[in-house]
């Protein structure tokens, strides 16, 4: 973990390292609080003839905070899906300047999902949504933990756009990379 | 629609250049939503993000994932291999029908291709070498046998296939059930007229010993599957209960019989919420695209577009097979399902085709798209594990490419293949 933090750029690159390490903790205890609730739910009904009532609406929220606290770690890590194939072949300046292209991408639409999740909690705040099911959640509180996953998500890309510029800066074949680009541009 | 066209066109493009697919479809979602509503339409953003992410049905995912990463982490999937290994070494084809087996059975426990070939792989790979089995066979026999994993239930590639569809998902998992173990009988088969005999057994090793110990490496595993299918199909657990069920006692099991520890524990919780945030990401995602279609009116008009063609069913389901072999040229399996899946979902109806028959004809397409070069993941994946030549792992799945494409052709002819399951369940 402190070699990564170290690369990503000093103290903001440890804070962010910090802030995933807690988000996998609470996504691994999400998960199994998620398999022993159900599992609870089961024996109840099947041994003792009654139902807990929450297991599906405990699962369901759990597995919303699972997806979003698990997704900084997951793209730090290089755990989210790409096609690779053509990636993989190009020479590293190009892969540096797509890297860019990339992260401003991934930027872009996190942003897009923060606010507008943002939006949707803090209306569900304002009108006292509830969960229709027998624990009658606020609505706001997991998708504030949408949010704040999301949050976590925006500054491991910011690292990973910083730590790309500075690859981009440091490597000799990055004019090299530039012209690749505009070869395969003018192609 | 030229805008939406221009968008869709550069979705592809970024695809292809390596962008993370979560953020292609997203984007691609994101700017068809402001092309045609304005950035007022962006409200729906949150919305359709919160209703899809708030499923009871997906988290049958994660909880899956868990439990068959508890019985890697812990060494009972590597138990099992060898006590299938003395179960099956007397069969033509050695420890080839091993790798058969192997994957089908763990294919009950993980419902993803690439954790089965991994899984199975691993263990399997190294005994194959010292052996002196012929590896281009061996490798072959484990990237196909690796595609049964999303094929014989629990399966993910189904369960997001009913969430898209709204399909019962216990009905799907019923329909992939015999084609997978249809499918194995095939591989089997062919292991066994053309595995090149039962190879060496390593000296000191006695080939007779190991009744008691194959019950006690096979049983645990087998009973965990055993109950977890069985609890779908008698209708007693959902999905998601059962998965829960099966992590519990994965956990239980791993405990009493496999190399317990919390390094293990640790590593298999972290790789359950790596993967599943790769796979959820992706549909959750999916969804804001499919409701971005929808509202730009690309589905509709892709349906008119069919129905202009004039095809009859015959020829639309070879058109989709062929669509899907060229795309599974290229893209991942999930991603190819998620975004392909919402549009042709329309079309279902005016072929009458039953979406429950549909899904195994997907999956068994995205099975054969898994060996397809240049990019297939379970060519990959195999031939990572022992550095192999990618030739060698291409080659040796070209015969299971052939075997799947005609099991597809099989399953047009005889769909109660597939429906004869699910129509028992009530």
């Amino acid at each position: 973990m402190k070699p990564r933090a170290a690369e990503a750029g000093g103290a903001a690159g440890r804070g962010c390292a910090a802030l995933i390490r807690l988000t996998d903790s609470a996504s691994c205890l999400v998960l199994a609080s998620m398999a022993v609730v159900v599992c609870v739910d089961v024996v109840c009904r099947y041994a003792l003839g009654f139902s807990t009532q929450i297991a599906e609406e405990a699962a369901s929220l759990g597995l919303v905070a699972l997806i979003f606290l698990s997704l900084p770690g997951a793209f730090r890590d290089g755990a989210l899906l790409r096609v690779d194939a053509v990636y993989s072949h190009l020479a590293s300046g190009l892969k540096n300047l797509l890297d860019v292209l990339f992260h401003l991408i991934a930027l872009a639409v996190t942003l897009v999902y923060i606010v507008q999740l943002g939006r949707l909690a803090a209306g569900s705040f304002a009108q006292g949504i509830r969960s229709d099911m027998a624990l009658g959640t606020p609505n706001y509180l997991p998708q504030a933990v949408m949010v704040l996953g999301l949050v976590v998500l925006l500054g491991a890309i910011v690292a990973g756009f910083l730590r790309t510029l500075r690859h981009l800066r440091n490597s000799p074949s990055a004019v090299e990379g530039a012209a690749q680009a505009k070869d395969a541009l003018a192609k | 629609m030229t805008a939406i066209a221009l968008i869709l066109l550069a979705a592809l493009a970024f695809l292809a250049a390596g962008l993370w697919i979560p953020f292609v479809i997203g984007g691609a979602a994101i700017a068809v939503i402001i092309a045609k509503k304005g950035l007022a339409g962006l409200s729906a953003v949150g919305l359709v993000t919160w209703s899809s992410a708030n499923s009871f049905t997906l988290t049958a995912i994660p909880l899956f994932i868990l439990m068959a990463e508890i019985l890697l982490q812990t060494g009972l999937a590597s138990r099992l291999y060898r006590g299938l290994a003395h179960a099956t070494s007397r069969l033509p084809g050695g420890l080839m029908q091993t790798n058969i087996v192997g994957c089908a059975l763990f294919s009950a426990i993980s419902g993803s291709s690439v954790a089965t070939a991994a899984s199975i792989g691993t263990v399997a790979l190294p005994e194959l070498a010292s052996r002196g089995y012929p590896m281009r066979m061996a490798y072959g026999s484990l990237a196909a046998g690796g595609t049964l994993g999303i094929l014989i239930p629990p399966s993910i590639a189904l369960i997001i296939y009913g969430t898209f569809t709204d399909s019962s998902i216990v009905r799907l998992f019923a329909a992939g059930l015999i084609p997978g173990l249809v499918l194995a009988l095939m591989f089997s088969l062919f292991v066994g007229l053309f595995g090149g005999g039962r190879g060496r057994q390593p000296s000191g090793e006695d080939e007779d010993a190991g009744i008691v110990a194959t019950t006690i490496d096979v049983l645990p595993v087998m009973a965990l599957i055993v109950l977890v299918l069985c609890s779908l199909y008698l209708g007693i657990a959902t999905p998601t209960e059962a998965a829960a069920v099966g992590s519990v006692l994965a956990f239980i099991l791993a405990a009493l019989f496999g190399d317990f520890s919390w390094s293990a524990l640790k590593a298999a919780f972290h790789n359950s919420i790596r993967a599943s945030a790769a796979i959820l990401f992706i549909v959750v995602a999916a969804f804001l695209f499919s409701f971005a279609l929808a509202i730009s009116g690309v589905s509709g008009a892709l349906t008119a577009f069919i129905l202009s063609l004039g095809l009859g069913k015959a020829a639309f389901l070879a058109s989709v097979a062929v669509l899907y072999l060229i795309l599974g040229l290229f893209i991942e399996s999930i991603a190819m399902m998620v975004i392909t899946v919402p549009l042709l979902a329309q079309t279902f109806s005016l072929y009458a085709i039953d979406p429950i028959w549909f899904g195994v004809f997907l999956v068994i397409l995205i099975e054969i798209g898994q060996i397809t070069p240049p990019f297939g993941l379970n060519l990959f994946v195999i031939q990572s594990l022992n550095k192999a030549p990618y030739a060698d792992v291409v080659l040796g799945a070209v015969p299971y490419y052939a075997i799947l494409l005609g099991f597809l052709v099989l399953l047009v002819l005889f769909p109660s293949l597939a429906l004869w399951l699910p129509g028992l369940i009530s």
